[in-house]
């Protein structure tokens, strides 16, 4: 039977559905009598959550960043103007 | 105001050689790709590595299938000149597997016997979308993701942002799946921690 600290180890597994069997099983039961750590996954998963939309804004480039980088791949043209 | 486009709408502008659509593309994974091949390569080298892949993915979008997803397509790209590079520089990968020895909460938070002695305590923001309200816990957020490890903040964002498969982030940054899947716990540990001293604190 599983104790909460080892539940604790392995809750990411439990939200991406990574064990099978009879550990599987064991974390299942362990939820069902334990509201602590169901509250802990709650919690992680909730995280995870929160954390992954704020990291899809934070890791974008803005609009000059994105200008110098594309300028670096496709060098702008010649100017039309006279000299 | 002019509406965001998704991946569809932009694949589409892309294969005409729309460039504004190529920037638009840049903007949304720059970052993303620099922290893949950070991971991989390291940052002497990402950069570059980044820029490289780029550089082929321009070339290469016109003939882009569809089979996997847009980002999935480019992050396999800058992986691939990632590692390419390590093995021109004949360099190992900038973190190879770690030790598997799973990442734990506080030991005072449990008893001899493993059971709560500190349980989680109660959120009263306790939904994603209230998370995302608060100005101070989304700055407190940034900033635990922009200090993780390069190894974490890589297997978040491939798992938890792009929702790719364990499988799929061992492959693509050369990692065991169980190393993938210490690694993303520790990252998510971290993420909770902060958000917890906040919950309690009302700061970071």
């Amino acid at each position: 039977m599983l104790n909460c600290k080892q539940f604790t180890d392995l809750a990411s597994d439990h939200i991406d559905l990574q064990r099978t069997g009879w550990k599987r099983v064991e974390i299942r039961l362990h939820l069902m009598i334990c509201r602590h750590c169901r509250r802990f996954s709650r919690h992680l998963d909730r995280s995870r959550q929160t954390g992954a939309a704020i990291a899809e804004q934070l890791w974008r480039s803005d609009s000059e960043q994105s200008e110098a980088i594309f300028s670096k791949i496709i060098p702008s043209p010649p100017s039309d103007k006279a000299p | 105001m002019s509406q965001p486009i998704d991946d569809q709408q932009l694949i589409a502008r892309l294969k005409t050689g729309d460039n504004l659509a190529f920037k638009e593309l840049i903007s949304r994974y720059h970052q993303k790709l620099l922290i893949v091949a950070r991971a991989i390569a390291g940052d002497v080298f990402a950069e570059d590595v980044t820029q490289e892949a780029w550089a082929s993915i321009y070339k290469a979008i016109g003939k882009f299938e569809s089979r996997s997803s847009l980002s999935t397509w480019m992050i396999q790209i800058v992986s691939n000149e990632a590692k390419s590079r390590l093995r021109r520089e004949k360099r190992h990968s900038s973190f190879g597997d770690i030790d598997e020895v799973r990442p734990e909460i506080d030991a005072e938070c449990f008893n001899d016997n493993g059971h709560w002695v500190n349980p989680p305590s109660h959120w009263d923001i306790n939904t994603p979308e209230l998370m995302l309200q608060e100005d101070q816990l989304r700055h407190c957020i940034e900033h635990t993701l922009t200090l993780l490890p390069e190894n974490q903040k890589a297997v978040f964002l491939l798992r938890d942002v792009e929702q790719a498969s364990l499988e799929e982030i061992a492959d693509l940054l050369t990692l065991s799946e169980a190393n993938v899947r210490v690694i993303l716990h520790r990252a998510r540990l971290q993420l909770m921690k902060i958000i917890n001293h906040y919950q309690e604190t009302g700061e970071c």
